[in-house]
């Protein structure tokens, strides 16, 4: 029994040699393999927001974000604007966008595409029978007209600042789902039709998509330049590292921080740096713990903060230092705020001004008998993190206030917030490509109501970050915004720490990868890549 | 042997039914939940989640929720996935095959490295091969098994490029051979643990029947060597190892939550920790129950397998 084992075991070895090294074929224009740490639900873009990258492929929309986040025309003709005559302002403070679409472009199966898919899309949204993930800005349609077979005349019932990414996500094709129940359409759902440079072949559930490029793509025959893409679904981090190292796969996307050493010294793997349009604060929970009411000691929090020296130790350099929500990344950015270097003394010297002492001498300031103590929560898992909040722990207690640390799972951590459960968290936020504040900083923008949860309150703010949302001529957009950036940084609400740096694993060989800041992914350009 | 099993049966399914609820309860007390997973994006707004909320039925009261759920479980309907809206039972059964291919190739591999290493030690008990046997088991029950699969990946795959380190076909391949090379380290692993405790059982089983004067009486017919081991000494001792088999087999479907992640093989283990990331309420109900089922199930079935090899039960 043991020596028939044996000669299973050394049978199997042998052929296993016979094969050479393990990994699978070298990446080339016949063959990019993706490893993707988790499975898409769907691949119908309405109804899913996480991992676009694969529906980017295959599914279209009237424009998209580019590498610099500026907004680009992809099945419109161009962009609406006011400039343009694309985009009317009425004067009962409703406004209409008329979409150009290219002419032209069919779907894969050869139907046309058309207004009235446009038209069909905002109705089978805004219908109560299906569920997509968000209804935002399509519930603010009233109606779409289709003059013509490529012009689609969309009316808003208010003025609606992001209207240019209202179709970013693609569009419903009429044709296949007219009459059906979309939630429940698997057809579509694991295999949707599109227009772009990539179809749907083969989706084997817990293991891989197979893409392949269709014929006769819009841009011309000579895109897209590779055949197949393989997105493999391999969820253990360790485990995707080591198939980049086999050769197993040959590209990951937005791979940890705390491998960027491990990955920059595979052969044959370059590293793309894309800086994120997302940042790492710490959240000041106003409603929980009182002390952070007062704008002196967030101040003082942040002064007693080294930036600087976690941006060059923990962070290696890779994500840089910064002072607000909108990162320099976003046309919206504004250079001129308040900023608060690291000053350890400065920071104390506000406690003390603000009533917070060391009567008892154990080290933790207290004010009306109440020790300036809190709990600061971040997910666990997260290596880089995890080294912060014991950086922060440490430099918050230089100073007299004491943070303890807890670590929670990353699907808890989000009831966590959303309930306002907590004193202070150490996150980020994906801010959306359209720089949007008022979800974040309006004072009645607090869960369930949005994503206040510093609960902040400052009229100014609310008041500016709202005139920027009802405003679409961008030079005053621009202008309120900063100004709304620049109130911010003076009344802190939260605690700025990095700018996210996006890290992507890509084959050395592989040309026109550019990288992008926002959801869109990395592949929005996939039409261009190729390896020479 | 009829009725008695009968009665067995009919004891399980109140258990089952308790276990449901109790999981159930459970499931809907870790902070998160379903909508969890939306929070992040700043385009899903309250009315959203509202929206979402009425429509998986989150808004009624927890032992409605329970009721509807339990009726639909017991007629066929285990519902549609929270994630991807298809039905609940294609997507367990679609990775049915998978598991059982690696538990099946795991139980394997385990008792035939559980057998060898627990009978020589017994037969050479305190001596040199005892010694390196029991070493191998005690560093086999040691193992933190997460960290021995990455280190079999690390030594075979890419180290030696000897094996492909995740996954269960080489995409496009997929013949027997392909698909046994992929099995091997994912089947180690999940057989390591389970093949060393075996084998100390076994080595403590045989040492003991060793001992037995029916074995003296064997020698003294003069039956030895091989004869005396397989023929007279190891058929009690695995009796009981036997049940322990049966009772752990279940436990390595448990296991497989652990090395599906690791070696990205796509089976129920793995759809599993997917379910629970998303808390996918009605997809882990069923990998709950379609696990509780097989626990007792497995149990039902050592009790009934053991008069079968030992006729002193039976009686």
């Amino acid at each position: 029994m043991t020596r028939a084992l044996c000669l299973v075991m050394i049978g199997s070895l042998a052929v296993a040699c016979g094969r050479g090294p393990a990994g699978g074929p070298a990446a080339s224009n016949r063959l990019l393999v993706v490893g993707y740490d988790r499975e898409p639900d769907t691949l119908n873009r309405f109804s899913t927001h996480i991992l676009e990258d694969i529906q980017t492929c295959v599914i279209e929309g009237l424009t998209i974000t580019d590498d610099r986040m500026a907004i680009q025309p992809l099945l419109a003709a161009e962009v609406p604007t006011l400039a343009n005559g694309g985009v009317t302002l009425l004067e009962d403070g409703s406004m209409d966008v008329t979409w150009k679409l290219r002419p032209g472009i069919q779907w894969h199966d050869g139907t046309p595409l058309s207004s009235a898919d446009v038209k069909f899309t905002v109705d089978a949204i805004n219908d109560p029978s299906y569920n997509p993930e968000s209804t935002d800005g399509f519930d603010r349609i009233s109606s779409v007209d289709t003059p013509d077979a490529l012009t689609a005349i969309v009316h808003y019932r208010e003025i609606y600042a992001p209207y240019a990414l209202q179709f970013t996500r693609g569009l419903l094709p009429k044709h296949v789902l007219q009459g059906r129940d979309i939630d429940r359409a698997t057809d579509y759902n694991r295999a949707p039709l599109g227009t772009g440079p990539y179809r749907v072949a083969e989706w084997k559930s817990g293991e891989y998509i197979r893409l392949e490029r269709v014929p006769n793509y819009w841009r011309g025959a000579q895109f897209p330049k590779i055949e197949q893409i393989l997105f493999r679904f391999v969820a253990n981090t360790n485990t995707r590292i080591n198939q980049l190292k086999s050769g197993e796969v040959h590209l990951v996307a937005m791979f940890p921080w705390d491998k960027h050493r491990e990955v920059a010294a595979i052969p044959g793997v370059s590293v793309h740096r894309t800086p994120g349009n997302a940042y790492e604060h710490v959240t000041l929970n106003q409603r929980r713990v009182a002390a952070f009411r007062d704008v002196n000691v967030r101040k003082a929090l942040m002064h007693a903060i080294d930036r600087d020296g976690i941006a060059s130790s923990i962070l290696e350099g890779l994500a840089p230092v910064t002072h607000g929500p909108i990162q320099e990344v976003s046309w919206a950015h504004a250079k001129d705020v308040t900023t608060y270097a690291f000053d350890a003394a400065k920071a104390r010297a506000l406690l003390e001004g603000a009533g917070w002492t060391d009567a008892n001498g154990d080290g933790i300031r207290e004010k009306d008998g109440q020790p300036l103590a809190f709990t600061l929560i971040t997910q666990a898992g997260f290596a880089v993190r995890e080294s912060v909040a014991q950086v922060l722990q440490r430099q918050f207690r230089d100073v007299g206030a004491d943070m303890k640390v807890q670590l929670v799972d990353g699907t808890s951590i989000s009831g966590l917030w959303f309930e306002g459960n907590f004193d202070a968290m150490l996150h980020w936020w994906q801010m959306p490509a359209d720089p949007e504040l008022a979800l974040f900083f309006a004072s009645d923008r607090v869960p369930p109501r949005g994503r206040n949860i510093n609960y902040f309150e400052d009229e100014a703010t609310t008041e500016l970050v709202y005139a920027a949302d009802r405003t679409v001529d961008q030079a005053e957009r621009t202008r309120l915004l900063g100004d709304a950036q620049r109130r911010i940084a003076d009344l802190l609400p939260e605690l700025p720490l990095y700018a996210i740096t996006k890290l992507d694993a890509v084959p050395a060989g592989l040309q026109g990868f550019k990288g992008n800041p926002t959801n869109t992914g990395v592949f929005w350009n996939v039409h261009e890549w190729e390896f020479r | 042997m009829g009725v008695p099993l009968i009665r067995r049966v009919a004891a399980a399914l109140p258990l089952l039914l308790v276990i449901s609820a109790g999981v159930f309860g459970l499931l809907h007390l870790v902070p998160g939940g379903p909508l969890a997973v939306y929070l992040s994006n700043p385009d899903v707004r309250t009315e959203d989640l509202e929206r979402l909320r009425r429509s998986l039925g989150l808004d009624q009261p927890l032992w409605r929720q329970y009721i509807q759920w339990l009726a639909g479980f017991l007629t066929g309907d285990w519902g549609y996935s929270y994630s991807d809206g298809r039905p609940v039972l294609v997507r367990v059964l679609e990775r049915v095959p998978a598991t059982l291919e690696l538990v099946s190739a795991s139980l394997l591999l385990a008792m035939l490295a559980a057998v060898p290493l627990g009978i020589t030690p017994a037969l050479s008990r305190n001596r040199w091969p005892d010694r390196i046997a029991s070493s191998l088991s005690f560093a086999g029950l040691a193992l933190p098994v997460f960290w021995f699969g990455l280190v079999l990946q690390l030594v075979f795959s890419l180290g030696l490029g000897w094996l492909p380190s995740s996954g269960r076909t080489t995409v496009g391949d997929g013949a027997l051979v392909d698909r046994l090379v992929h099995l091997i380290l994912p089947a180690t692993m999940l057989a390591a643990v389970h093949a060393a405790a075996w084998s100390r059982y076994l080595r403590a089983a045989v040492h003991d029947t060793w001992r037995r004067p029916f074995v003296a009486a064997a020698r003294a017919r003069g039956v030895g060597g091989r004869a005396l081991v397989w023929q007279h000494a190891l058929r009690p001792a695995l009796l009981p190892v036997i049940t322990i088999v049966f009772l752990d087999a279940a436990l390595m479907v448990a296991g497989t939550v652990v090395t599906e992640s690791v070696f990205a093989w796509p089976g129920v283990g793995s759809l599993f920790t997917e379910a629970l990331a998303r808390r996918d309420y009605t997809v882990l109900m069923a990998l709950l129950m379609v696990a509780s089922t097989t626990v007792i199930t497995l149990n039902l079935v050592a009790d009934i397998v053991y008069p079968l090899i030992d006729p002193r039960v039976r009686a």
